[in-house]
């Protein structure tokens, strides 16, 4: 990014090549709407474009793109969505999508994918967030704690209730 | 994950490795005795082994060309902002209006110009030209605030 901010365009080539599949993961698995999930995506690239210049490495690269992302998916959310009931259930659905096999053709690893992915769904946003942020692209709880406008405190508490949730659902599932 | 009250929060913090010394410490001593976090604790890691194991969202064939395509649109707009920041056009306009009407005012009793002279102000997508007499013009003292604009 320092590279960039410093008038090489090829660096920010780099970065989007870098980042691209890792913010469309977390913003598709963020925002039911995998078309919309691809536009934030390519908001947060254009946001980090723009802001070049006020640029300042606080923190990780990673940690500033995906507090971008945060921030966006959580305003699409408010957005579209006032009831969070409805999210949650519209995203699980859509985890769910019937354009899939039906379930008994799939493998048993891709069943489970399919019910992990409508677990992580049904999960609040910010614990959703920390546990992916966490699980999928191995930040600390200090950088989630940046990412997230939270404290790492809170960021433990979020990601021990995720994880208690996520397994609480899978059982219940399973049963 | 359920059924200890005095550690069970510590769980995660410990399988990521978040806790310090001393509490990790604290929470191997206890593992050794409580079932529920032992539980919790496999539970958990077979949990994050899964996580790991979801293939990647990969975005959609049209996604770069859609991106530097939104990123050109945006820079085109941000051109234009930065283009007409501090560009006040109904302040102007009502600057423009008191100057105007000022020198309609002071142009009573004095005699007409004896040669049409104009002050051209140019702004970035705008000319403005006021024919008047310069010295009444002078005598306002506002060349300076046209200065200011022209900086605009």
């Amino acid at each position: 990014m320092l590279r960039f901010q410093k008038g090489d365009r090829a660096a920010f080539e780099q970065l989007f090549e870098r980042y691209s599949t890792p913010l469309v993961s977390f913003l598709a698995r963020m925002v039911p709407d995998r078309g919309r999930a691809e536009e934030l995506a390519q908001e947060v690239f254009v946001r980090i474009h723009q802001a070049r210049s006020r640029y300042q490495p606080r923190a990780k690269f990673s940690t500033y793109l995906f507090g971008i992302a945060h921030n966006l998916a959580l305003n699409e959310l408010d957005r579209a969505y006032r009831k969070r009931e409805t999210v949650l259930e519209d995203h699980a659905a859509a985890q769910l999508d019937s354009k899939d096999p039906p379930a008994e053709e799939l493998l048993d690893g891709q069943r489970t994918a399919r019910r992990l992915e409508a677990g992580l769904a049904k999960l609040p946003e910010r614990q959703r967030a920390a546990l992916l942020l966490r699980s999928r692209e191995g930040m600390s709880y200090s950088e989630i704690a940046k990412a997230l406008g939270a404290s790492p405190s809170g960021v433990k508490s979020l990601i021990h209730r995720a994880r208690a949730g996520l397994l609480e659902i899978l059982e219940r599932e399973r049963r | 994950m359920r059924g200890c009250r005095q550690f069970g929060s510590e769980v995660a913090a410990f399988l990521d490795q978040e806790l310090g010394a001393a509490e990790t410490a604290a929470f191997e001593a206890h593992l050794g005795d409580c079932g529920a976090c032992r539980s919790a604790l496999e539970s958990s890691r077979e949990l994050e082994a899964l996580l790991g194991e979801l293939p990647p969202i990969v975005p959609g064939p049209r996604f770069e060309a859609q991106f530097w395509a939104r990123l050109a649109r945006a820079e085109t707009s941000r051109d234009w902002r930065e283009r007409l920041r501090g560009w006040r056009p109904l302040e102007w306009l009502g600057a423009g209006t008191a100057v105007a009407a000022m020198a309609l005012l002071l142009s009573v009793g004095h005699p007409a110009p004896s040669s049409q002279d104009w002050i051209l102000i140019t702004g970035d997508d705008f000319d403005l030209v006021l024919e008047m007499d310069p010295q009444m013009l002078a005598s306002l003292d506002l060349l300076d605030t046209w200065d200011e604009t022209e900086e605009l």
